[in-house]
């Protein structure tokens, strides 16, 4: 039986052929945006020297992505159309599977990073047991930062893979992560073939199910962004606030504040807590101490499943609005060094690092940033 | 920095200054309300990249492409509503790239274009003059 693997989701194209188990050949070709220009001639002419007959393909592998937009297509509607006119079955390979699959005989977590542009990443995690790859964590869209802070809690020896390697290369400098060597940040369709042959043998499609995988935020959280940005609500937090509140607070930190400590701060008259809700829901809350012309954050905390989505911008704005009223003129806060996502996004409203705080979390004996922002 | 223009070939030049200093990435936003002559302004830009098909308006498709000496997407976002519907377009790769990008109505996903975009403002003002041109260029490049 021959089999046909294409994909085109990165910066290569490649195809190979395969004999049942035996490889027969593979082409790669780093021909960048040139896809459409380049992979019906690699067929054609891997075929062709094969002298194999187009007609005597009987399954397909294909790269699906996810990947570059276009790129992925080129090789999703090629193959569909192979598949449509011969009759064929097809089996989907993510191009996040195929990049893992260039470290399948390492033994470390293995963490395949594609270039989602903005300073988000699609990836996943696996591991190699026995020659086989298994998956940890599902195909997700995520801040490179994210993606970074799950990987160091692992506390496990990292290996990442990818296209963007380079591009985030100083956030990727850490401890027990390594970084893949260039010639192994590409998909080599041939890889995909023997994994096909050796994992997915019950996964074959048909043409008219192959599409191109898609991994945008959630359904739910684009609804969350498009359709209530109006149902957000921030207001000032009262005592019947605080079991929610704590409940926050006790998932997003690891030394968390007692509800007591809450009961108390209301009763401080120089801090000020705000809470943020979607239809009566807490869904998060920042709180601040005045201090003369300063304003010192004392927490901040997003609930889990409305992180990443833009909540934690509208509390920093509304504080930083708040403060302007109040002519605060300086703010201030400690952020453990290892909270990429939280440091990014005060980097975002202009806040600076400007000194450490040693020995900063109780139990992890982890550093913290002292950041401010000036003259707001 | 304001230019004040009174005719067309005026406009066109302008537009055709601003195309010889665009780098491969840059991205420019054209704002100005029907008939002002951001289509002029096109044409200059598309000439200083050494376009030489003729620039239509992309209404209809939101994204056309034009190699020159470097690659312009010209788009025109009027029909996009919503951010996410830049998603099905893959309107980030075309940005993020080695190409130069001319969005007109990019007002309408203010969030989804870059900060180091340069927005250029096509001003009417029939006080003054029918042919009478206000064009503002915002080069707020925060690196």
């Amino acid at each position: 039986m021959i089999t046909l693997i294409v994909d085109t989701s990165l910066t290569v194209a490649t195809v190979a052929v395969m004999k049942n188990e035996e490889v027969l050949g593979e082409f790669y070709i780093n021909s960048k945006n040139k896809h459409s220009d380049t992979l019906m001639p690699l067929i054609e002419n891997i075929l062709q020297l094969l002298n194999i007959n187009p007609k005597e393909i009987k399954h397909l592998v294909c790269g699906i992505g996810p990947g570059s937009f276009t790129g992925t297509r080129i090789a999703v509607s090629t193959v569909k159309a192979i598949a449509y006119s011969n009759n064929i079955l097809v089996t989907p390979v993510t191009s996040l599977e195929a990049l893992a699959l260039n470290h399948i005989k390492s033994n470390k977590v293995i963490i395949p990073i594609i270039d989602a542009k903005r300073g988000n990443v699609f990836t996943a995690m696996f591991i190699s047991k026995n020659g086989k790859l298994k998956r940890i964590m599902t195909n997700s869209l995520m801040e490179i930062g994210s993606i970074i802070e799950k990987a160091v809690e692992l506390d496990k020896e990292i290996i990442f893979v990818g296209d963007c390697l380079e591009l985030h290369k100083e956030l990727l400098q850490k401890e027990k992560i390594s970084l893949s060597k260039k010639k192994d940040n590409i998909i080599f369709s041939i890889n995909m073939g023997i994994y096909a042959q050796n994992q997915l043998k019950n996964n074959t499609i048909e043409a008219r199910d192959l599409n191109p995988l898609y991994l945008l935020k959630s359904q739910a959280e684009r609804d969350l962004i498009i359709k209530n940005i109006e149902k957000l609500k921030i207001r000032k937090m009262e005592l019947n606030d605080i079991e929610d509140i704590y409940n926050i607070e006790k998932n997003a930190f690891i030394t968390p504040w007692s509800k007591k400590s809450f009961e108390e701060e209301l009763n401080n008259k120089k801090a000020t807590y705000l809470l943020i809700s979607l239809e009566n829901e807490t869904i998060g809350f920042v709180g601040f101490w005045e201090l003369e012309e300063e304003a010192h954050i004392t927490n901040i905390a997003v609930k889990e499943e409305y992180k990443g989505l833009g909540v934690g911008s509208y509390l920093i704005e509304e504080l930083i609005n708040r403060c302007k009223d109040k002519k605060i003129q300086d703010i201030t806060l400690e952020v453990r060094v290892k909270n990429y996502s939280a440091i990014k996004l005060y980097k975002k409203y202009g806040f600076k690092v400007e000194g450490v705080r040693k020995k900063y979390c109780r139990d992890t004996g982890e550093d913290a940033h002292i950041m401010w922002k000036r003259g707001i | 920095m304001e230019i004040k223009t009174s005719r067309e070939e005026e406009t066109y030049n302008i537009g055709y200054n601003v195309g010889k200093e665009a780098k491969k990435g840059d991205i420019f936003c054209l704002t100005g309300d029907l008939g002002v002559g951001k289509t002029i302004f096109t044409k200059g830009f598309a000439k200083a990249i050494e376009i030489n098909s003729i620039i239509t308006s992309p209404t209809f498709n939101i994204v056309n492409s034009y190699k020159g000496n470097k690659v312009l997407h010209h788009f025109d976002l009027y029909r996009i509503k919503y951010i996410d519907e830049l998603d099905e377009i893959g309107f980030d790769e075309y940005i993020f790239s080695d190409s130069v990008s001319l969005i007109e109505w990019a007002e309408n996903v203010k969030d989804s274009i870059p900060k180091n975009a340069v927005w250029i403002k096509i001003e009417k003002d029939l006080n003054i003059d029918e042919n009478y041109r206000k064009i503002t260029i915002d080069l707020k490049k925060e690196q």
